[in-house]
């Protein structure tokens, strides 16, 4: 029997292969076939029944449908939209303060990230549902009072509307920052003391080495952070957003698999407009956090 | 004479001196060496830490408040922090018969710990692939892996849902058991991210010597690479039961479809009781009576949590710390 010669770069392709080949075909199979299957289930009229889908092609019938004829569709995505455009901002800074609080000389500075971190624990769908319901999500300072009369009357209500909400549930916001305060934290440890000291030396405020040190080196983060917070508040199940109506996935949820719907197309439909939300979402801020400026670029180590 | 006034002159000089030292120790003290060491800032971080930490243990304190009230305090918003009587035995009761918690916490914890063991293992393997091996397409592939991230994953479940019903598995732990022997379960992306960020950390020397050595790929892998990520296994396990135990949405569809609810882990029990004081008062102000009884449910769905966290929060808090690094 003749062996056959395999050289060392094959055999270690193979190798890597092997080793990521359980993930490899769960991607192709239980992933991307799917995904391509609910894209081509967006064109059309689909219907469960028995375990089998029958579809009609009916082209971009589904995505006019959502904007144009559906009363529902258009607000939820109002509401999604003026939540979230809020919502990831509010998060990203307060994370980033917290981090930059912890970073500093501190007592019991683990102690403090297990209390910030400890939301990430136990958030779940039904636990928020209770709290939100019952008022816990607010701090009663905020929610009820002056501030809210104030900022109801005298700003547009473009500007109120979101503020309000977010003030409703300020808290579940604060908990949805755990991860990133960590991440934060992480990269700011790793900035060089010297730096600070450096541009101290040289009469800049701790004001302008914020901006001119801080900032700019944890910039790749931040980006980290955006995604990973935009994913998490848009796949959140929650089954009502602040304003009682249902949010993205709930409705979709209840297209796909509920009675006297529209169905499985439908839905499809309006996962793929989710989706396609969160990219542009997504590339928007990587645009923003992502651009290299073409001034001289000093990297940190 | 000329002596004794200069003795004078030193003792006060001395005085001065002092004064002058702790003048500027007071100084120091209040306003610090360098920005952010004085006492004012230090009050100020301390105080700010204290008030941000209390807004995030607002709701458990509320939760477990709530949870021990009567249906009189509830209706009485003067009362806030101490209940006038305790109902803690009566709303606990009601809530473990009502949710069938021993049936539940069973429920909960096969259904978490069955799929966290395969996740570990898969994206262990995984994680090694990308870490260790050139291999043609593998930058696309690893791409193509941090995509899947951003994808719903209930647009990607209607068509498996359908699959599913078609081998009639909806109710059955395998709709847990396969997605996650493929690395497709829940938050697999960040699993695979953390074995591969620990497995960069090791210098890839320790392995060409075992090869040199003779060893083959799968030794190599089970003696030396796998022993020095253990914290990265156990971190990742214990994530993955938090998370699982959490999720009601993938419950919800696949174990809790009409009639076939054997797999009813606690937040679907304590959706469904949610729901039935929901239609119970059809929503009205009546429901106020129930949140005691709701919280103490709520409670006893994070008291295990709780307790994994606050014994092993040294993984959790590490781990993300240098994924972080790795997601850069």
């Amino acid at each position: 029997m003749k062996k056959v010669k395999i050289s060392m770069r094959t055999r270690e392709a193979l190798t890597g292969y092997g080793f990521i080949g359980f993930w490899l075909i769960g991607f192709l199979v239980l992933t991307l076939y799917p995904l391509i299957q609910s894209f081509w289930l967006s064109f059309n009229e689909a219907t469960f029944f028995e375990g089998k889908i029958k579809t009609s092609f009916i082209l971009f019938q589904n995505f006019k449908y959502a904007f144009l004829n559906d009363t529902m569709f258009p607000m939820i995505l109002k509401d999604y939209l003026s939540d979230i455009i809020i919502n990831v901002p509010f998060v990203i800074i307060v994370a980033l303060f917290i981090a930059m609080l912890l970073n500093r000389k501190i007592r019991f500075r683990g102690m403090w990230r297990v209390i910030f971190f400890l939301p990430v624990i136990i958030t779940s769908g039904p636990i928020i549902t209770e709290l939100m319901d019952q008022g816990a999500t607010s701090i009663p300072m905020l929610s009820d009072g002056t501030l809210t009369g104030f900022i109801e009357n005298y700003l547009p209500s473009f500007i109120a509307t979101p503020i309000l909400v977010l003030f409703k549930k300020i808290i579940l916001m604060l908990w949805f920052s755990g991860v990133p305060i960590l991440i934060f934290l992480a990269s700011l440890q790793r900035i060089d003391k010297s730096v600070y000291e450096a541009s101290s030396i040289d009469g800049a405020s701790s004001w302008q080495n914020f901006w001119k040190i801080t900032l700019p080196s944890v910039k790749g983060f931040m980006f980290v952070n955006v995604v990973y917070t935009i994913v998490t508040l848009s796949f959140f199940d929650l089954p009502r957003q602040t304003s009682g109506r249902p949010t993205i996935l709930t409705f979709m949820k209840t297209q796909a698999y509920g009675v006297n719907t529209r169905g499985f197309g439908y839905a499809c439909a309006i996962g793929i407009i989710f989706l396609l939300l969160i990219v542009l979402q997504i590339g928007f801020y990587a645009l923003i956090l992502l651009r290299e400026k073409k001034t001289k670029k000093v990297v940190w180590k | 004479m000329i002596k004794s006034i200069d003795k004078v002159k030193k003792f006060y000089g001395d005085h001065v001196k002092n004064i002058d030292k702790y003048r500027s120790k007071a100084k120091r003290f209040v306003f610090g060496m360098e920005a952010g060491t004085g006492f004012i800032s230090k009050f100020l971080i301390y105080f700010m830490l204290c008030v941000l930490g209390f807004v995030f243990l607002y709701p458990v304190l509320y939760m477990f408040i709530t949870s021990i009230k009567g249906a009189e305090d509830l209706l009485d918003k003067s009362v806030k922090w101490i209940p006038s009587e305790i109902f803690l035995a009566y709303n606990y009761g009601t809530v473990i018969s009502e949710i069938n918690f021993g049936k539940a916490l069973y429920n909960s914890v096969v259904v978490s710990v069955v799929p966290s063991i395969i996740n570990t293992v898969i994206c262990c393997l995984t994680g090694y692939g990308f870490s260790r091996f050139k291999f043609p397409g593998k930058n696309i592939l690893f791409a193509l892996l941090l995509i899947t991230f951003i994808i719903p994953k209930d647009l990607i479940s209607i068509p498996t849902f359908s699959w599913y019903s078609q081998m009639k598995l909806i109710g059955s732990l395998w709709t847990y058991i396969i997605p996650s022997t493929f690395g497709q379960g829940l938050y697999n992306v960040i699993f695979i991210l953390i074995f591969w960020s620990n497995f960069n950390l090791i210098p890839k020397q320790l392995e060409e010597s075992a090869k040199i050595d003779g060893g083959n790929q799968l030794t190599i892998f089970f003696r030396i690479a796998l022993p020095l990520v253990g914290s990265a296994l156990i971190t990742v396990f214990i994530f993955s039961v938090v998370w699982y135990w959490n999720d009601s949405s993938t419950a919800a569809l696949y174990l809790n479809q009409a009639g076939r609810d054997n797999w009813a882990t606690l937040p679907i029990m304590l959706t469904r009781y949610q729901n039935k004081i929901f239609s119970l008062t059809q929503g009205g102000p009546a429901m106020m009576l129930y949140n005691g009884i709701k919280m103490a449910g709520s409670l006893l769905n994070i008291v295990p949590l709780l307790l994994l966290y606050f014994s092993l929060q040294r993984y959790f808090i590490e781990s993300v710390e240098r994924s972080g690094i790795a997601g850069e």
